[in-house]
């Protein structure tokens, strides 16, 4: 594909802004999609991506701005503008009672396809999404990677200019997401103008051009590289041994001279304020024979450096969490865990053991077994057979007394929307069986440590997203559990949000609290000190990090990532399930 | 229990009080005051019910047309045409000359009842003795023709007279106890007592596990120490506090605004509102342990709610449904709750005969409870 020669504009606005109440989804924003590309809105949950999406699509009015989507203005020209563009809304948008056929009928009269062309359109979609065998299934029954297929089938039906997809690697696994992918290079390829929202920054390097949108306003407008670029010298990875990586998080974020620090891995990376405090760094890393080498610096660098750089490295949190101490060391097990629904095992003879004081996680594409796993670890689901154990306590029989040992805290952050942020944390004390002067000063020091005070009229569901987290955060350790069970915590966080949730985790660990998490956010898995991968049911890897990066290293995959890693595992054992 | 001698009845308030249950019954009286959905249903259906009913009642019988026959021409009977003439509920009266204009008038849809006033009535009325007026009803306007007949039934009595409908029933003798311009509120006002109570126990109850459900709460409580007997008993207090007043307010309406006559127990009516509502709230939370989605556990209290209704006696007897609907009616608390208050205001019933309604009600309440509490710890499997 030659760049220049297709650079046409195929889709533009200006000024656009759109309210929603007091808050402004979109806040004057103007930029240019040419077509022929990949363009890539990227953005936290609520940054304005799906409402961007839906004006374009011109099934939202903008408050102020103009836009051309395809040559047409979408306020005044809505129909052309839908004849000539595929919008794949964010929950498939397909229906689930009809077969993958019945859908592409349907979706093929809405476009007004002529019935003639009609079968050649569909062989050929079919062909293209790799949907062939399966044209008889229900929409319902296909898997989450398979329905974003059919839902790429359906908006290229009426053989769009501009195809518009709003999160369409949200609930995919990597292996439909590479897929999907692939599909999509194709069509650009072709011609075609592709916009791809997300919230996965990961995602976001892969794009020809990214618009980076965060609370309604463009951040960054062009290819990835060009803004990773500006970081280039400013990337370091420390290496620590497993121990002490954290502490070694720690310091390094308490340093003045650096901006962004994660855990990657057995090491630290650490981006620093300005080229020049490369110096610095090295200085201070030979002091403590700390072991750095540079290395080239990632999309989220930018995009945390473009934010104003990190959180530090303290949390208040733990500041009065006295260290916990365990009569025996193993703070979660679990041996031949199985549970069966009907005649499908979901969890298949699974064991595993956690160590007091480890970040462990459970990872694993949609339906693999990983949510059953945790749901029965946390007492939600009872097993069909073996034995799962939370602080020495059997699930079956101590229950009780395992809960109170343990926090939880589930995905979205369920927090009571209609009760103030101080009537939730009055809940959550009391649910643990909190009373009297000890509940006070719990709450106390909660409000105290993440910064409560000002919100603590106001519903859960009108915090800013960080303090909704910190909120549910409190709520799960109001009764200082030994075990925290966190369910998918960070997906769709912006990076800030996420750092600082990490950050009270290592505060956390490092009291002796043992994490249990969910993920099928690959980044997420890298805070993991081991990482226990499931598919089908089964448990197919069990390592730390690197551990499992290092088992699928060849002569093509030099440094796999934790995603690409994941991928070779689920390929090897799909190549013996075939094999055998 | 750190103490191993404790009183049972120590235990009981430690339980009752146990901070756990606190935390969990302010948790839910919170939400269920702050839910616009919830405050609706706490609102407005009572105040329609009231509206409608009330003037349901007027629009029913007023403007009636009326042919008569008077074959008598007595002092009586001129005196039983007057007053009917006079009579709010009358449109027009027709004076016709034979019993086949009568029929016509009916058929033809001019008049909604006819009277035949006999030879004699006049007389019979002089001497004491029983004098029957022939009442004809149009058949396909039968409940504003029940209505109808009462009351020209009721104006026949005031003269000494007695009416009756060829084949109808016959006039009973509690009948004619009533105020006829009232009786059709008589009945209902204080009915619709239990039926707003049991709309609100249920709209109340059934949402609350499927909203937690929905939001994803339900986890979080599910993880806690909280038992599954600390949530449901916690699940249940909003209605038990909430649904009462509801029901106080229809009772008040009726003694004060509709005058109907208050003779029974009043404590003892309470209480009964209290178990009805205890019986109730375990139908609701069935559907909202079965729901997964607040849309759901909607759908499921209306499939719920109506039949309850509709078997319960309000708007139909009981008695005339077939042998085995009759024994799943002795399941819905609606049925029992309507005797209670019928016999609470008109028959002025004590304990004895009002617990005989009493008990089924306790019965489906701890069933319902118990299964709800079987449902939400077997979800978990």
């Amino acid at each position: 594909m030659t760049e220049n020669s297709d650079s046409s504009i195929a889709l533009e606005f200006n000024g656009l802004s759109k309210k929603f109440g007091a808050i402004k989804a979109l806040d004057n924003i103007s930029a240019q999609i040419i077509a022929g590309k990949l363009t890539g809105i990227v953005g936290p949950d609520g940054a304005g991506k799906t409402t961007l999406l839906r004006i374009l699509a011109s099934l939202l009015r903008a408050d102020e701005g103009q836009a051309k989507v395809a040559g047409f203005d979408p306020k005044t020209q809505s129909d052309l503008v839908k004849d000539n563009i595929g919008y794949m809304p964010q929950r498939f948008g397909l229906y689930e009672d009809l077969s993958v056929m019945d859908n592409l009928v349907l979706y093929s009269k809405l476009r007004k396809v002529e019935a003639k062309n009609a079968k050649k359109l569909f062989a050929r979609l079919l062909d293209f999404t790799r949907l062939e065998p399966f044209t008889d299934r229900l929409a319902g029954k296909l898997s989450g990677g398979m329905k974003q297929k059919l839902g790429l089938a359906c908006a290229l039906m009426g053989e769009p200019r501009v195809l518009l997809l709003d999160e369409p690697g949200v609930g995919v696994d990597p292996v439909s997401r590479q897929e999907l992918w692939r599909m999509v290079e194709a069509l650009t390829d072709d011609g075609m103008a592709v916009v791809w929202s997300t919230s996965y920054l990961d995602e976001a390097e892969k794009c020809a051009s990214v618009l980076l949108l965060n609370e309604g306003k463009i951040l960054f407008d062009g290819p990835p590289d060009s803004l990773t670029k500006t970081l280039i010298g400013r990337s370091f990875l420390i290496d620590a041994d497993e121990n002490d990586k954290r502490a070694v998080l720690r310091g390094a974020l308490n340093l003045p001279f650096i901006s962004d620090g994660v855990i990657q891995g057995s090491a630290v990376r650490a981006v620093c304020k300005h080229i020049d405090d490369a110096k610095k760094i090295r200085e201070h890393c030979k002091s403590q024979k700390l072991n750095l080498k540079a290395t080239e610096p990632r999309f989220e660098d930018a995009f945390v450096d473009l934010l104003g750089g990190g959180p530090g490295g303290h949390t208040p949190l733990t500041d009065n969490f006295d260290p916990i101490s365990h009569k025996n060391e193993i703070a979660v097990r679990c041996e031949n865990l199985t549970k069966v629904f009907g005649e499908f095992r979901a969890t298949n003879d699974v064991s595993f053991e956690v160590k007091r004081g480890e970040i462990f996680g459970l990872l694993g594409p949609n339906g693999a077994g990983k949510s059953t796993t945790f749901k029965m670890l946390c007492g939600l689901l009872r097993p069909t057979s073996g034995i799962a154990q939370v602080a020495g306590f059997d699930l079956r029989h101590a229950t009780r007394k395992a809960k109170s040992n343990l926090g939880y805290m589930a995905q979205k952050f369920s927090l009571y929307g209609l009760m103030s942020v101080r009537q939730n944390l009055d809940f959550s004390a009391g649910v643990y069986g909190l009373d009297g002067a000890l509940k006070a000063e719990r709450i106390a020091e909660m409000i105290d440590a993440f910064h409560l005070k000002k919100y603590l009229d106001f519903s859960p569901e009108d915090l800013p997203l960080g303090y909704k987290q910190r909120l549910a955060l409190a709520c799960s350790l109001m009764h200082r559990p030994s075990v925290l069970f966190l369910d998918e915590p960070t997906s769709g966080v912006d990076p800030l949000t996420r750092r600082e949730f990490w950050n009270h985790i290592n505060g956390l660990v490092n009291k002796g609290v043992t994490i249990m998490v969910t993920t099928h956010f690959m980044e997420e898995a890298e805070y993991c000190d081991r990482v226990a991968m499931m598919y089908g049911g089964k448990l197919i890897a069990l390592d730390t990090p690197d551990g499992l990066k290092a088992s699928v290293t060849s002569s093509n995959l030099l440094e796999p990532s934790m995603e690409q890693a994941f991928i070779a595992l689920i390929e090897q054992v799909d190549a013996q399930n075939g094999g055998a | 229990m750190a103490k191993s001698k404790i009183s049972p009845l120590t235990r009981l308030i430690n339980f009752l009080f146990s901070p756990i249950l606190r935390a969990q019954i302010v948790k839910e009286i919170l939400c269920t005051l702050r839910d616009p959905r919830s405050r609706m249903s706490l609102i407005v259906p009572p105040i329609l019910q009231l509206v409608l009913f009330s003037f349901a009642v007027t629009l029913d019988v007023s403007n009636v047309n009326i042919g008569v026959l008077d074959m008598d021409g007595g002092r009586q009977a001129q005196e039983f045409l007057t007053t009917l003439n006079e009579a709010k509920f009358v449109g027009k009266l027709y004076v016709v000359h034979s019993q086949k204009e009568l029929e016509n008038q009916i058929e033809t849809g001019k008049t909604i009842a006819s009277i035949n006033i006999p030879q004699g009535f006049s007389a019979k009325i002089g001497n004491r003795e029983p004098a029957i007026a022939q009442v004809l009803i149009d058949g396909r306007r039968a409940n504003s023709g029940q209505i109808v007949y009462s009351y020209i039934q009721a104006i026949a009595s005031n003269l000494g007279a007695s009416t009756a409908m060829p084949q109808g029933p016959q006039p009973s003798s509690i009948r004619y106890w009533f105020n006829p311009a009232l009786i059709y509120q008589w009945f209902t006002v204080p009915s619709l007592a239990a039926v707003l109570v049991t709309m609100t126990a249920l709209g109340i109850t059934s949402m609350s596990i499927a909203r937690e459900r929905e939001l994803g709460t339900f986890d979080q409580l599910l993880v806690s120490p909280a038992n599954y007997v600390e949530i449901i008993i916690a699940k249940t207090m909003p209605a038990l506090i909430i649904a009462p007043l509801m029901g106080l307010m229809m009772i008040f309406a009726a003694i004060f605004m509709f005058g109907v006559p208050f003779n029974g127990n009043f404590p003892l009516l309470v209480l009964s509102i209290y178990v009805h509502i205890f019986a109730v709230v375990g139908i609701g939370l069935i559907v909202s342990a079965v729901s997964q989605t607040q849309q759901q556990a909607i759908l499921g209290m209306f499939t719920i709610a109506v039949p309850m209704m509709l078997m319960s006696g309000f708007s139909t007897p009981t008695e005339n449904m077939p042998q085995f609907m009759q024994y799943i009616a002795e399941a819905i608390p609606n049925k029992h709750t309507l005797l209670i208050l019928q016999g609470s205001f008109l028959k002025g019933q004590g304990f004895a005969d009002i617990f005989r309604n009493l008990w089924p009600l306790l019965v489906t309440g701890f069933i319902g409870l118990s299964a709800a509490t079987i449902i939400v710890r077997n979800r978990l499997q």
